[in-house]
């Protein structure tokens, strides 16, 4: 596991994340957002096993899937800023971006992309047993604790097991749907839903970024034999559902619980101790720094880009 | 060579399947069984692995089909009763009609969804509607509904060519009916209505199987020397504003027969564009003759009274003559 590599990854998606937070505050993104800070190890670490014609879909909470899947920072940021230079050309915002290049795609419908994910893993058994495109690329969707209860979510394991599909169901687990205690939602515990499926599945607690790692590998793997896998990553969001939640609903113990473990302290503490890495303090404060300036600097450059009067409203309502 | 539409509808698909290995069908009970009216009778034994019998789950079915679009393939996949189409409504509305317009063009959705509407047999409340009218209300995708055996083939393959999501909505009543196949158009646009009967006095705007009652009524009151103009819709999403304007200019009298609910109806979404674009060519305020806003019960003395029958039809089409 390049340890390093994937810090960084976590530090670009947190620094970006806290960015936007800030250009929130001076006015500057219409709309809303909902950041994944203290999530952003899973996305990073999945990504490690995906290549760029593996598909992901993602949820409200994406920021993090989609820069781990190496989207464009730029192109990225410039698409919440609502920029013409953005991705979808500010018509997504941050709930819908989406790249077909990069073979990802966010909705803001909570679990309405798991059906679509199913599709897609459809698509690609199809044309490798049709020999029409061979390949053993599989679907990734990202789904929360909330998305669990919705049918269709549960249709999608249902249909993704029945079909025999390449494709990997990741559930962040926050343990709030919004402001909903997953005990008050769930019956079961989650991945054991995946389990009364028939699915093969395996669940990773307290942000153990390791453990994740192992199972990603291996699953990641299995998956593009055509057998479909679940994993439930237990974890927590450290802002609000959205901008303006105030978390006013969260147990302070269990807060305290989870920032003690946020996966970027654990990560530090590895890269300083451990034999083979033994970075220090210094040089792990240079990587943040190196790292918030970059992404400062991107920002203000979109920031400042000024887009003309837009007069595409109507373009691509239909395809010609 | 006489076809039912059913047939039509199955020597289509089997023709696209054959020349295009991107197409699937996928739903309920279309493989092993051939389709719940016989429309895709023997086409899994002739492409196996491309017609692929579903588990119950339309949302799902909806998403595959979005996803596997998405993903380069192109999907027909059915929907068994037109009342389930409330079941994947998520999909349709929330994410197979915005993704195009989102990606600015990167991701078209080519999806067609096979679906039949109609009451008349006394199946029930659930599943007798013809539900179009919520469907009209999604920006985005198109809404086709061939009227007879001979605009099947032509409809159905310009929706498999099209780019966007199409409903392909069929009708029980019109599986079994036969016709002469020959000379049939082998394409026929989307977005294009038919005058199938040229008149003068007064219009009927019809799609569906109602264009078979409204030219049966049309052709009686011919036998007494008025003239009526029939027009087949065709396609009622995107409408074909230029033919109707046409129509009302010169007849300046509208009848819409309609098998859907008269509320927030296809006809008043017709009736609003008359209005908006050609209300000084009208000689009388227009009629609608639809399904009465209740839910559809199932004994055929009551069925036959909520669902326009064509007495009914042809008493609104009298009173209009008489404005």
């Amino acid at each position: 596991m390049d340890l390093l590599r994937i810090y960084k990854k976590i530090l670009i998606i947190r620094a970006v994340e806290n960015k936007l937070d800030e250009l929130f505050k001076r006015g500057l993104v219409h709309g809303t957002a909902h950041f994944c800070i203290g999530q952003e190890f899973i996305p990073v670490i999945i990504s490690e096993y995906l290549t760029k014609e593996d598909s992901v879909t993602s949820t409200h909470r994406g920021h993090g899937h989609a820069l781990a899947k190496n989207l464009d920072i730029k192109k990225f940021i410039a698409e919440l800023l609502g920029k013409s230079i953005g991705f979808n050309k500010g018509k997504g915002g941050s709930q819908h971006v989406s790249s077909k290049e990069d073979n990802f795609f966010a909705n803001g419908i909570t679990g309405g992309m798991a059906p679509v994910a199913v599709g897609i893993a459809f698509a690609n058994k199809y044309k490798n047993s049709m020999n029409i495109t061979v390949n053993n690329n599989i679907a990734v969707a990202y789904l929360g604790d909330g998305s669990m209860t919705e049918g269709y979510v549960l249709e999608s394991l249902n249909m993704a097991i029945v079909l025999k599909l390449p494709i990997l169901f990741v559930c962040e687990n926050n343990f709030y749907a919004m402001s909903t205690h997953v005990n008050k939602t769930h019956s079961t515990e989650i991945y054991k839903k995946a389990e009364a499926f028939g699915m093969k599945a395996a669940l990773v607690d307290d942000n153990d970024y390791q453990k994740l790692n192992t199972i990603a590998e291996e699953f990641i793997t299995n998956t593009r034999k055509n057998i479909p896998h679940f994993i439930e990553v237990r974890t927590y969001r450290h802002k609000g559902h959205s901008k303006n939640d105030l978390n006013l609903y969260r147990d302070k113990q269990e807060e305290k619980y989870w920032f003690d473990r946020d996966a970027v302290l654990l990560i530090e503490k590895e890269l300083k101790n451990n034999n083979n890495n033994n970075y220090t303090e210094e040089q792990l404060k240079q990587i943040k720094e190196e790292i918030e300036t970059e992404i400062n600097k991107i920002t203000e450059e979109v920031v400042n880009f000024q887009d003309t009067e837009r007069t595409d409203l109507f373009e691509h309502v239909y395809h010609e | 060579m006489i076809k039912t539409y059913a047939q039509v509808i199955k020597d289509t698909l089997d023709e696209e399947l054959a020349k295009d290995q991107t197409i699937f069908l996928f739903g309920e009970d279309i493989g092993v069984y051939g389709g719940c009216f016989g429309a895709t009778k023997g086409l899994l034994e002739k492409y196996p692995g491309r017609v692929i019998d579903s588990p119950m789950s339309e949302q799902t079915i909806t998403g595959l089909g979005i996803g596997a679009a998405l993903n380069g393939l192109k999907p027909i996949i059915e929907i068994m009763f037109m009342d389930f189409i409330t079941l994947t409504y998520d999909q349709l509305l929330n994410h197979a009609s915005v993704f195009n317009y989102l990606s600015n063009g990167q991701t078209p959705i080519p999806l067609v969804l096979r679906i039949p509407a109609g009451g008349g047999r006394g199946y029930g409340a659930t599943h007798s509607k013809s539900l179009w009218s919520p469907l009209m209300n999604i920006p985005g995708i198109k809404i086709v509904t061939p009227s007879c055996p001979r605009d099947v083939a032509g409809l159905l393959r310009a929706s498999i060519e099209d780019k966007n999501p199409v409903i392909f909505v069929e009708h029980k009543s019109l599986y079994q009916i036969k016709e002469e196949m020959d000379g049939a158009e082998e394409f026929i646009p989307i977005g294009k209505a038919k005058i199938v009967k040229q008149g003068n006095t007064a219009t009927m705007i019809s799609f569906s199987k109602m264009v078979r009652d409204c030219l049966e009524i049309a052709n009686k009151l011919e036998q007494e020397n008025i003239s009526i103009e029939v027009i087949d819709l065709r396609t009622i999403k995107p409408l074909d504003m230029e033919t109707i304007q046409t129509s009302v200019e010169k007849t300046g009298k509208i009848i819409i027969v309609e098998e859907g609910f008269s509320t927030s109806g296809v006809s008043a979404e017709i009736m609003a564009r008359i209005i908006e674009e050609c209300f000084y060519s009208l000689n009388a305020p227009i009629k609608r003759v639809c399904t009465k806003d209740i839910p559809l019960p199932c004994c055929p003395a009551m069925e036959n009274k909520a669902i326009p029958s064509k007495e009914r039809i042809e008493a609104e089409l009298r009173a209009l003559l008489n404005e």
